[in-house]
C-alpha cells in the first residue's frame, strides 16, 4: 500500500506558495493537454499544420514589401525580408504565450468548473503549444537563411532598399553568417517564455474578473510590436538612448536572434536588464495568479 | 493519523449576489486592486451558499447528500473536490481524491475516442502510464471498440457517456466524489455505475454522492446528510435522513403564495392572463406538499387577468428532480377551454384520482395557452411536492427499482 496522501482544504489567505511541485506532478496532463489541443487544432482544417506558417509568412511578405520598397528601411548587409522574419519569429512566440496564456482560463472555464488540477497547467500547456508553432517558424527561418545564401533573391521581395531602387539589379550575395550567439538560443527562448507567460498570467487573472483586461493586453501587444525593433534596426530608432530596449524583454531577444542567425551586432550589455524584467514578470504573474486562483472560480 | 477518511470542520462558502463578483465598473476596479476578490464590499451583497457544515466520514462509508435545488449540495461537492475554495472552515481528507462531477469532462469533438480517453483520463488525474496499461480494458468497458478511431463528434450521446464513464470507472481513488451525473443515461448504464460505486465501497473506498433520487440514496448509501439553505439539517442513516428531508416540504404552504410576482420567461405574451396561485391539495382539499403513494392528488390553479380573455387551456406538467417528465395533462384534452375577466379570477381544479409515483420529490410546471398555442403564461418548475416513503403492497419500504411510476396491479391465478 502506498503512502496515504493527505489533502487539507482551507480558505485562501493572501499570497500563496507557488507549489510548482504540484504542477510537476501533473506534467502528464500538461503534455496530453497540449498535444490534444494541437492535434485538434490542425485536424479541423484542410491545410492542417500549414496554417501554422502561413500567417507569419504573409506578415513577413507584407512588412518587407512595405518597408523595404516604400519606406526604404535599410537592414545593413542582410536582406530586409530575412531581417524582419528573424524578428517576427521570436515575437510571434512571445505574443502567443501571452495572449494564449491569458485566454486559457476563460476558454477552458467549462473544464475548470468540473475538475480540479493546478490551474497553472493551462497557461503552461499553452506555452508548450506555442513552442510547437515556434519550431515551425524557426525551421522556416533556417530554410530561408540557407536558400538566401544559395540563390540570388529577386529584388522585389528580398532585395534591400538600395537594390530595390534599381529594379532588376542583382543583389549582393548573402552568406550564412551564424555566430556563436546560437548557443544562447535556449536563453533567448527562456526569456521569451518567462515574459510571455508572466504577462499572460497577470492578464489572465485580471481578465477573469473584468473582460476589459483582454482588450488592454491586445493593445499592449500591439504597441510592443512597434516599440520592439522588429521592423527596424536599433541604429535607426533607439528610444530613450536604448533604455526602452534594455527594459523591453523582447528587444534583447530579437537583437539576439539577429546576432545569432544573421551575424548582426550583438545586443548591448544593458539588455541583460531585460532578463531581470522577464523573471520579474513571471514571478509577479505566477504569484498574482496563485493569489486569486481559488477565488477566480467564483467569477468565471 | 486519524481514522477518518474525511473530516469536514465548519465549512462555509460565501458568494456574491447578482454580478457574481465580476468587476463591472471603475469603482469595482479600484476596490479590486485594494483588496483581493474575496472580501470586497458590504455583507448584504453576499449570501452563504453553505454555512458551518461539519461531518466526518470513516473509510468505506458511502455518504448520500440530499436537499432541494440550491441547498448547497453542489457547492459542498465542489469544495471537497477542490474546484472552489471555502470561505471558512477546514477539510482534511486521507487518501487520493477522485471527483466526478461530469462524465467526459474535456472531451474534444474533433479528437478520436482513443485520443479522448487519454485527454479525459489525464484531466481526471490518471497517469499516462496508467492509461496505457488500462487502455484495452477501458475500451472494452465502453463498448465502442469499432469507433475508437472515429472523432467523438460522430458519436451518439449514449456512446459519449459510455466512453466517459469507462474512463472514470478506471479511476482508482481512495475517496470518490460523484455528482448526480451518473443518474443519467439508460438503465444498464445506471446499473453499471451503481455497481461500480458499490464495489469501490466494498474495497474500502469512501464515496460521497449527491442525488435527487431518494431511491438511489436509500439503496446505495450507508449514511446520508440533508442540507437545507446551506445548513446541515440531518445526519444519519439514509432512511431517517430521507424522512427528515421529505417532511418539511409539507410545512411549506403554497396556497397563499402569489405567483404573480415571479419573473416570466421572455416569450410569454404580455397583457395576457397570469397564473396567480397554485396549490397542491390532498384528499380533503387541504393544501399540502406531501402525499402518500396511491393517494388522490388535486391541483388548484388560480388565473387572473387585466382584460377579459377566453378560449385558453391550462397545462400541468409533473417532473422528477432529475428533470424527467412524468406526465403532462391539458385541460383542452378533456375539452375544457376557459375564460376569465378582470372582475373575477378563474379557479380551476385538476384531480388525479390515484397518484402512483415512487417516493421522491416532484416539480410542477404550469402553462396557459390559447387555441393557437400562443403562450399566455409559463412557470417552469414553480412548485414541488413530495411523495412520502410508505408502504407499497405488503412491503415496507417500497422495493428497490420501483421506477418513477408505481402501478397498482391486480394479480390473479387462473
Amino acid at each position: 500500500m502506498s503512502k496515504i496522501v493527505t489533502t487539507v482544504i482551507t480558505p485562501p489567505r493572501g499570497w500563496q506558495a507557488l507549489n510548482l511541485i504540484e504542477v510537476w506532478q501533473y506534467r502528464d496532463l500538461l503534455w496530453v493537454w497540449a498535444r490534444s489541443q494541437i492535434t485538434a487544432r490542425y485536424k479541423q482544417s484542410l491545410l492542417g499544420v500549414l496554417w501554422a506558417v502561413i500567417n507569419p509568412l504573409v506578415s513577413m511578405l507584407i512588412y518587407s514589401a512595405v518597408f523595404s520598397i516604400l519606406a526604404r528601411f535599410p537592414a545593413g548587409d542582410v536582406p530586409y525580408a530575412l531581417f524582419v522574419f528573424c524578428g517576427l519569429v521570436p515575437w510571434t512566440f512571445f505574443a502567443a504565450c501571452a495572449l494564449g496564456g491569458m485566454t486559457s482560463l476563460t476558454v477552458n472555464a467549462g473544464i475548470i468548473k468540473k475538475v480540479y488540477f493546478p490551474r497553472l497547467i493551462l497557461p503552461f500547456a499553452n506555452v508548450a503549444m506555442s513552442l510547437f508553432d515556434f519550431l515551425f517558424y524557426f525551421g522556416i527561418l533556417l530554410i530561408f537563411i540557407v536558400v538566401h545564401s544559395l540563390f540570388t533573391p529577386h529584388p522585389f521581395l528580398f532585395g534591400d532598399s538600395l537594390i530595390a531602387t534599381t529594379a532588376f539589379a542583382v543583389a549582393p550575395p548573402f552568406v550564412i553568417h551564424i555566430t556563436w550567439g546560437v548557443v544562447l538560443l535556449p536563453l533567448f527562448l527562456l526569456q521569451t517564455m518567462l515574459a510571455g507567460i508572466g504577462i499572460g498570467l497577470i492578464f489572465g487573472a485580471l481578465d477573469a474578473q473584468f473582460r476589459d483586461a483582454g482588450r488592454i493586453l491586445s493593445v499592449i501587444i500591439n504597441v510592443g510590436f512597434w516599440v520592439t525593433p522588429i521592423l527596424y534596426n536599433t541604429n535607426q530608432i533607439n528610444l530613450l538612448g536604448g533604455w526602452v530596449n534594455a527594459l523591453n524583454p523582447m528587444a534583447g531577444v530579437v537583437m539576439g536572434f539577429r546576432w545569432a542567425f544573421l551575424g548582426l551586432d550583438a545586443p548591448p550589455a544593458n539588455v541583460l536588464l531585460s532578463g531581470i524584467v522577464a523573471i520579474a514578470l513571471f514571478l509577479m504573474g505566477a504569484y498574482y495568479f496563485k493569489r486569486v486562483e481559488t477565488t477566480l472560480m467564483d467569477v468565471l | 493519523m486519524s481514522d477518518f477518511a474525511i473530516e469536514v470542520m465548519g465549512i462555509g462558502k460565501k458568494y456574491r449576489r447578482g454580478g457574481g463578483g465580476r468587476i463591472q465598473n471603475a469603482g469595482d476596479l479600484l476596490r479590486a486592486f485594494r483588496q483581493p476578490l474575496i472580501k470586497r464590499d458590504a455583507d448584504d451583497n453576499y449570501f452563504w451558499a453553505l454555512s458551518d457544515v461539519s461531518f466526518t466520514l470513516k473509510q468505506g462509508e458511502i455518504l448520500g447528500i440530499v436537499g432541494e435545488n440550491g441547498a448547497g449540495k453542489s457547492t459542498l461537492l465542489k469544495i471537497l473536490s477542490r474546484i472552489v475554495a471555502p470561505t471558512q472552515g477546514k477539510v482534511v481528507m486521507q487518501g487520493r481524491v477522485g471527483a466526478l462531477l461530469e462524465v467526459g469532462t474535456g472531451f474534444h469533438d474533433e479528437l478520436t475516442g482513443r485520443e479522448n480517453i487519454f485527454l479525459n483520463g489525464a484531466i481526471l488525474g490518471l497517469k499516462h502510464s496508467d492509461i496505457v496499461r488500462l487502455f484495452d480494458e477501458i475500451v472494452a468497458f465502453s463498448g465502442v471498440e469499432k469507433f475508437i478511431d472515429t472523432p467523438v463528434k460522430h458519436y451518439s450521446s449514449g456512446m459519449r457517456l459510455r466512453l466517459g464513464f469507462a474512463v472514470a470507472a478506471h479511476l482508482n481513488p481512495e475517496i470518490l466524489i460523484v455528482d448526480e451525473v451518473l443518474a443519467v443515461g439508460d438503465d444498464e448504464f445506471r446499473k453499471r455505475s451503481m455497481g461500480k460505486m458499490n464495489s469501490l465501497a466494498n474495497e474500502g473506498r469512501t464515496v460521497i454522492f449527491v442525488s435527487h433520487a431518494m431511491r438511489t440514496v436509500q439503496q446505495l448509501c450507508t449514511r446520508a446528510i440533508y442540507l437545507r439553505k446551506g445548513q446541515l439539517i440531518a445526519d444519519g442513516t439514509p432512511s431517517a435522513v430521507i424522512e427528515d428531508y421529505l417532511k418539511p416540504l409539507a410545512q411549506v404552504a403554497t396556497a397563499d403564495d402569489s405567483l404573480l410576482l415571479l419573473l416570466r420567461p421572455a416569450d410569454v405574451q404580455s397583457d395576457a392572463p397570469r397564473l396567480a396561485q397554485l396549490a397542491v391539495l390532498d384528499e380533503l382539499g387541504n393544501p399540502t406538499d406531501t402525499l402518500k403513494l396511491g393517494e388522490p392528488l388535486r391541483f388548484r390553479v388560480i388565473v387572473q387577468t387585466t382584460r377579459p380573455m377566453s378560449d385558453f387551456d391550462v397545462i400541468i406538467r409533473i417532473e422528477t428532480g432529475d428533470n424527467i417528465a412524468v406526465t403532462a395533462t391539458r385541460s383542452s384534452d378533456f375539452n375544457h377551454w376557459y375564460a376569465v375577466t378582470p372582475d373575477a379570477p378563474l379557479v380551476v381544479e385538476c384531480a388525479i384520482p390515484h397518484l402512483y409515483l415512487e417516493p421522491a420529490e416532484y416539480y410542477v410546471t404550469l402553462v396557459i395557452r390559447d387555441k393557437h398555442r400562443t403562450l399566455y403564461d409559463y412557470l417552469p418548475r414553480v412548485s414541488r411536492f413530495a411523495v412520502a416513503v410508505m408502504t407499497y403492497g405488503v412491503n415496507a419500504p417500497p422495493p428497490a427499482g420501483l421506477g418513477v411510476v408505481a402501478v397498482h396491479s391486480q394479480w390473479t391465478t387462473r
